[in-house]
C-alpha cells in the first residue's frame, strides 16, 4: 500500500503544481481556450508581452499596465460567453497505454469541455510481437479557474492486446511455440485532470493523467492451434486475466495536440 | 496579550505528529503470550518529533479523496510470517511435537539457490529459524554433494556446534536462531533414491559416491541402511511404479512433493492434473502493484493433493510392509527470483518451508539430543504430514490402545496385536493454533477427518471406517479387522477468508492439513 500511497501523492501533488502553473499564478501564460479569447480580444497576450520586454534595452522600465493587472486577473476579466469560443477542436492524443487516439472536442461553456475519442494501433515489438491497443472514450473537462488546467471524468471501452508466439518450453512438452493472444478489455470510469493550452488561433498543445477503473472487465488468453497444455493455460488463466483487466489502469496523454476550426 | 489560538483544520494532524506515540514503538510486544500478529502493527508515522504540520494536508487530503481506495487495499489483520514453537505444546503420553523438514536443498544442489547465489544459504538458515524447524534433514543432488566432504553437508557456520555419534565422526549440525529457537540439520541426497540423516558417505572416492548415489537397487538400499545408517526413502513417489516401491523395501516415501503439484509437466503425466490449473492464479500474487495480496498464500490456487499418493501408499501398507509417510518440502529457491509484494523472493526458502512440513513426535529435548532418537522415530512413523501453511494445527492426536492393558498405547507407526472389539483407536481432531494467522477471525476453520483402513490383503483398497465433521473431542473406534489404520484431516480454512484479496472463495475449499502414519494392528 505504501507505494500505492505515495503515488497518490505524486498526483495530488501534480495537481497542486498544475494549480499553481495554469491558473493561479500566471494565468495569461497558460491560457485555455477561453483565456486565450480573453487576450485576443485585449490585444494582450502573453507571449507577445514577453517579446516586448526582451527587446527593452534597459532594466529601468517601469512595467507597462497590463502586466500590472496579473495579480489579480480573474476578476477583471469580462466573463466570455460559449460563442466566443472555437467551438470544435480536432485532437491527437499521444500516450500510454493507449499509444494514439483521435478526438472531437467541443468547448461548452468557460468551465466545461466535451471530448470524444477514439482509437486503435497496433505496435510491433519485434521478436516479442506486436502490442495493440484501443480506446473508444467520451470524456467531461471540468476548467475550476476557466483556465488551462482542468479535471475530467471519463466513460470509455479499452482494449489491450499482445500477440505473440508462445513457448511454454520444459513446462509442457511439445506445447510450443504457439501463436498466442492476450486480451484485457474493460468498460470503465475514469478521473484525471490536465491542462490545454491555446498557442496560435487554431492550434492547442496539451496534456492529461488519469486513472481509469474497469466496472466491467474481462481478461482472456487464446491459443491456435489448440493443444492440451495451450486448453490448459486458456481455461487456467481466465480469472486471473479477468482479475488484472480490473486493475486501475493509469491513462496518460502525455501530448494532445489540437486544431480548431 | 495574544489572540486566541484559531481552530487550526489541521490540528488533528500536528497533534498526530508532535504528541503521539510512534505505532511502531506502542506494539512491541511485551512478553511471550502478546500475539505475533500485534507485532506486525509496526507501520506508525515514524514522525516522531518531526514537526510535518506544513505538509500534513498531503497526508489528510489523499486518504479523504482516496479512502475507497485505501480501505479496499486493507488488510483486516496481520500476517504473522513464522511459525509457532511447537515445543510449547502440551506433553502427551511424555511426547511432545518437532518440526521436521525433508527434501530440501541448499545451494550443494545444482538447481537450487539460483547458481552464484551467495545468500541462499543464510536465506536457508533464516527459513528454519523463523519457522522454528527443529530438525532439517537436507537431501541436496548428488553431483556436487557427492564430492564434497560429509562434514560440509550441513550448512555450517563458524559460530555452529558439530553433532558427532560415537565415533566422533560428524553427521550434522546444531546451530541456534535469534528468536531463541535451535536447528539441528543431518544431511543425505536425493536422486532415485533419497537417504536421509546420513551419517557419512558411503565411499572415501567421491566419483565412486556420485556413481552410485545416482542409481537404484535394493542392494544400494541396503548399503546406504547399513554402511551410512540413512532412511531411506523414494522422493516423488508420484513417478515411481508401483513394482519399484514394492521391491525396494525402504524405510518409506513421499506421500506429497511440493514441486510435482508445481510443475506443469509433472503435474499431468503423474499427478492425474491438468498442465496449468491454479497455476495462472499465482500471477496476481507475483505482480500485486498494489500490494492487496499475501504471498505467502500464493499456493493456496493450486495445492491439491493427487490421490496417485495414496493409492501407491496404500498399496504398499496392504502388502505388509511398514512403509513411513513424509511430506516433501523440495524447496530450491530458484524458481522465480523476483520478488512478491512482501520484497521477498517469490519462492524464498522461508516461504516455502512454512507450507509442507511434518511433525514428529519425541521425548522433549533436553540439552545435548541424541541424533538417533530422531532417526528411530522417523524410521517408526511417528508423525504427521503436515500441509503447515494453512496454519499450524494443535491437539491432533492418534493411538492405539487395549482396554485390558491401559497403561499400554500405541503410537503412530507401531504394531499392536489386535483384540477384535476390544481395541481402540483414538482420534483427536485438531484446532488451529492461536499464533497461525487468521485465529481471532470470527470464522473458524472447519476440520473434517476421515479414519481409514488398509487390509493387508495386497489390494490396497483403503475403506473409511469413521469420519466426521468439526469434531472438537477425542473419538474412540473400536476396532474389529486387522489392517494398517490411518487418519486423514482436511481443513475447510475459512480463518484465511480476511486474508485473501483474490478468489476468496479458496477458503470455502477443502485441504489437505494432517496425515498420519499408520497404526499396525495385526
Amino acid at each position: 500500500m505504501a507505494d500505492f500511497q505515495s503515488y497518490l501523492s505524486a498526483i495530488i501533488l501534480i495537481f497542486i503544481t498544475l494549480l499553481g502553473a495554469s491558473g493561479l499564478a500566471t494565468p495569461a501564460v497558460s491560457a485555455t481556450t477561453s483565456d486565450a479569447s480573453f487576450l485576443s480580444s485585449q490585444s494582450t497576450p502573453a507571449v507577445f508581452l514577453q517579446a516586448q520586454s526582451h527587446a527593452q534595452p534597459t532594466p529601468t522600465l517601469t512595467p507597462t499596465p497590463p502586466l500590472t493587472s496579473f495579480p489579480s486577473p480573474l476578476p477583471a476579466t469580462p466573463t466570455p460567453t460559449a460563442q466566443d469560443w472555437p467551438p470544435w477542436q480536432v485532437l491527437l492524443n499521444l500516450g500510454l497505454p493507449i499509444p494514439a487516439t483521435l478526438g472531437l472536442q467541443s468547448q461548452l461553456t468557460p468551465s466545461w469541455s466535451v471530448l470524444a475519442a477514439a482509437g486503435y494501433l497496433p505496435v510491433p515489438l519485434g521478436p516479442k510481437g506486436t502490442f495493440s491497443a484501443g480506446q473508444i472514450e467520451l470524456a467531461g473537462h471540468y476548467h475550476p479557474f476557466a483556465n488551462a488546467f482542468f479535471l475530467s471524468a471519463q466513460l470509455g471501452y479499452q482494449l489491450i492486446q499482445w500477440q505473440a508466439k508462445l513457448s511454454l518450453g520444459s513446462l509442457a512438452q511439445g506445447a510450443g511455440p504457439i501463436n498466442s493472444q492476450l486480451r484485457l478489455e474493460s468498460l470503465y470510469l475514469g478521473v484525471g485532470l490536465g491542462a490545454m493550452w491555446q498557442l496560435s488561433e487554431h492550434f492547442f498543445l496539451g496534456f492529461d493523467l488519469g486513472l481509469n477503473f474497469p466496472c466491467a472487465a474481462s481478461g482472456s488468453i487464446s491459443m491456435q492451434p489448440a493443444t492440451p497444455a495451450g486448453d490448459s493455460l486458456v481455461q487456467a488463466s481466465r480469472d486471473a486475466l479477468t482479475y488484472f483487466a480490473h486493475y486501475p489502469l493509469p491513462s496518460l496523454h502525455l501530448v494532445r495536440l489540437g486544431w480548431s476550426f | 496579550m495574544s489572540e486566541p489560538r484559531k481552530l487550526n483544520p489541521f490540528a488533528l494532524n500536528i497533534m498526530t505528529c508532535h504528541d503521539t506515540q510512534p505505532l511502531k514503538n506502542r506494539s512491541l510486544r511485551p512478553d511471550a503470550s502478546h500475539r505475533p500478529r500485534d507485532s506486525h502493527a509496526s507501520v506508525g508515522n515514524g514522525g516522531g518529533q518531526t514537526p510535518c504540520w506544513f505538509f500534513s494536508w498531503l497526508t489528510w487530503l489523499p486518504r479523504v479523496v482516496f479512502l475507497p481506495l485505501l480501505l479496499a487495499g486493507c488488510q483486516g489483520q496481520a500476517w504473522n510470517k513464522t511459525l509457532p514453537d511447537l515445543k510449547l505444546l502440551k506433553l502427551r503420553r511424555g511426547l511432545t511435537t518437532y518440526r521436521l523438514i525433508t527434501h530440501l536443498h541448499s545451494e550443494l544442489s545444482y538447481d537450487a539457490c539460483d547458481t552464484g547465489n551467495t545468500h541462499c544459504r543464510q536465506d536457508l538458515r533464516d527459513a528454519l529459524c523463523q519457522n522454528r524447524i527443529d530438525f532439517a534433514l537436507l537431501s541436496d543432488h548428488p553431483r556436487h554433494m557427492a564430492t564434497t566432504p560429509f562434514n560440509q553437508l550441513h550448512l555450517h557456520d563458524p559460530q555452529d556446534l558439530s553433532l558427532a555419534n560415537a565415533a566422533g565422526q560428524v553427521i550434522g549440525n546444531h546451530f541456534d536462531c535469534a528468536n531463541g529457537h535451535s536447528v539441528r540439520v543431518m544431511a543425505g541426497y536425493e536422486d532415485q533414491l533419497m537417504p536421509l540423516a546420513m551419517e557419512n558417505h558411503l565411499s572415501a572416492d567421491f566419483q565412486a559416491n556420485l556413481e552410485l548415489y545416482t542409481t537404484v537397487s535394493p542392494a544400494l538400499v541396503a548399503r546406504l541402511q547399513q554402511e551410512t545408517a540413512a532412511l531411506v526413502f523414494i522422493p516423488h513417489t508420484e513417478s515411481r511404479s508401483l513394482e519399484l516401491l514394492s521391491s525396494l523395501q525402504v524405510t518409506g516415501i513421499e506421500i506429497y512433493n511440493l514441486h510435482a503439484n508445481i510443475h506443469p509437466e509433472m503435474r499431468t503425466q503423474f499427478l492425474g492434473f491438468d498442465h496449468f490449473s491454479g497455476l495462472a492464479d499465482l500471477a496476481p500474487y507475483w505482480f500485486d502493484p498494489f500490494r492487496r495480496h499475501l504471498p505467502d498464500l500464493a499456493f493456496l490456487p493450486f495445492l491439491k493433493r493427487s490421490p496417485v499418493y495414496s493409492q501407491k501408499w496404500d498399496a504398499l501398507l496392504s502388502q505388509g510392509q511398514k512403509i513411513v509417510g513424509l511430506a516433501g518440502n523440495d524447496s530450491h529457491q530458484n524458481f522465480f527470483s523476483g520478488l512478491a509484494s512482501d520484497d521477498e523472493r517469490v519462492d524464498s526458502h522461508r516461504r516455502l518451508t512454512r507450507w509442507i512440513l511434518n511433525h514428529t513426535l519425541l521425548p522433549p529435548l533436553d540439552g545435548a539430543f541424541p541424533l538417533a532418537t530422531l532417526k528411530a522415530a522417523v524410521a517408526a512413523g511417528q508423525g504427521w504430514a503436515v500441509f503447515e501453511g494453512l496454519g499450524t494445527p494443535q491437539g491432533e492426536d492418534f493411538f492405539a490402545s487395549n482396554p485390558l492393558d491401559v497403561h499400554t498405547t500405541t503410537e503412530m507407526g507401531g504394531s499392536l496385536a489386535l483384540i477384535p472389539g476390544e481395541t481402540l483407536l483414538t482420534v483427536t481432531p485438531p484446532s488451529l493454533h492461536p499464533d497461525s494467522p487468521g485465529y481471532v477471525s470470527s470464522r473458524a476453520p472447519q476440520v473434517n477427518f476421515r479414519l481409514l483402513r488398509i487390509a493387508f490383503d495386497g489390494q490396497g483398497q483403503q475403506e473409511i471406517v469413521l469420519s466426521g465433521q468439526n469434531a472438537t473431542q477425542s473419538l474412540q473406534f473400536k476396532v474389529t479387522q486387522a489392517g494398517a489404520y490411518r487418519v486423514e484431516f482436511d481443513i475447510i480454512p475459512l480463518h484465511l477468508m480476511p486474508f485473501l484479496a483474490y478468489k476468496k472463495s479458496l477458503a470455502a475449499e477443502e485441504f489437505p492439513w494432517l496425515i498420519s502414519n499408520p497404526i499396525y494392528l495385526q
